[in-house]
């Protein structure tokens, strides 16, 4: 009775806040670890690359296909932010293509990245073979494990938006997944340049 | 400003959906990824710091628009960005191991 008559008082002050979205908040802390953790990796290919450690050069790598692949990506995170757009628009039809067209894409991604990893296992570098073989399979192996989180999480959102869990009104749940499917892309444009550019 | 003040920008930035022109964001990310394909044919004493230029600006675009880090409350950016003295430290400190 007496926190019922508080909760009326006209000068309640609100409880401390930085003024932003907690599932947000909670996904950039998690982003920000993700930064430390792949800039370790890559820092240490960095290294063997320029100090010229590594058994093979970028002869060995396909740069147009994955100049297509890092294409591909871009496309997908152009389909995940109009999905957004079009969802707080209250579009459900379009925030639903997009959403399977950014699903195609990531699995398009890992395809032709799957064919990239035969390729070069057919010519022997392979993950336990070379040290060039050792950083280039971690790399861009927990990329591509990222990528297959991202596509599942998709997958769940898309049976959800077909539940119509989303809306104009209620879509931070689909934001969230946004940033984190961008940071992949992310990612990857510094993987590209430094594996496959440098 | 002060702290209610930075806030209440805040919270209104993070209601706030901006809807920057997305398309014209993608196509500058692909044109720039085909100059970095270019430039990587180029020496080595030229190549390295275009391609670094071509790559934080990628990174940037995304990070600004796509993430909204650029309308979005400025609490997510210093998040994101509090990480980059560590990797600048691992980042010189394996370079000069």
């Amino acid at each position: 009775m007496m926190s019922q008559v508080s909760l009326a008082e006209p000068h309640m002050e609100a409880p401390p806040s930085m003024g932003v979205n907690n599932d947000k908040l909670g996904m950039w802390i998690f982003l920000a670890s993700e930064v430390m953790f792949f800039s370790s990796l890559i820092a240490t290919f960095l290294a063997f690359k320029l100090r010229g450690q590594f058994e093979v050069g970028n002869e060995v790598l396909n740069i147009p296909v994955t100049a297509l692949n890092t294409f591909i990506l871009i496309v997908s995170s152009f389909t995940v932010v109009t999905a957004l757009e079009a969802v707080r628009k209250g579009n459900q039809g379009r925030f639903r293509l997009m959403l399977l067209a950014t699903a195609v894409l990531g699995v398009t991604f890992l395809t032709i990245q799957g064919f990239e990893w035969s390729a070069l296992m057919r010519e022997g570098i392979t993950a336990g073979g070379t040290l060039f073989g050792t950083t280039f399979f971690v790399l861009t192996g927990f990329h591509g494990l990222h990528v297959t989180i991202g596509v599942l999480w998709l997958l769940i959102l898309m049976m959800l938006a077909l539940q119509g869990r989303y809306t104009a009104e209620d879509n931070v749940g689909f934001e969230i997944f946004g940033l984190y499917w961008h940071f992949v892309d992310i990612v990857w444009i510094v993987l590209f340049t430094v594996i496959y550019l440098v | 400003m002060s702290e209610l003040e930075m806030q209440a920008h805040d919270m209104h930035a993070d209601a706030d959906h901006a809807s920057p022109n997305y398309l014209a964001i993608f196509v500058a990310l692909a044109v720039l990824t085909l100059i970095e394909v270019a430039v990587s044919l180029l020496p080595s004493a030229v190549r390295l710091p275009l391609l670094a230029a071509l790559m934080t600006t990628k990174v940037v675009l995304v990070a600004m628009f796509y993430m909204h880090l650029r309308f979005d409350s400025r609490w997510y950016t210093y998040i994101f960005v509090a990480p980059l003295p560590f990797v600048a430290l691992i980042t010189v400190a394996l370079l000069v191991h």
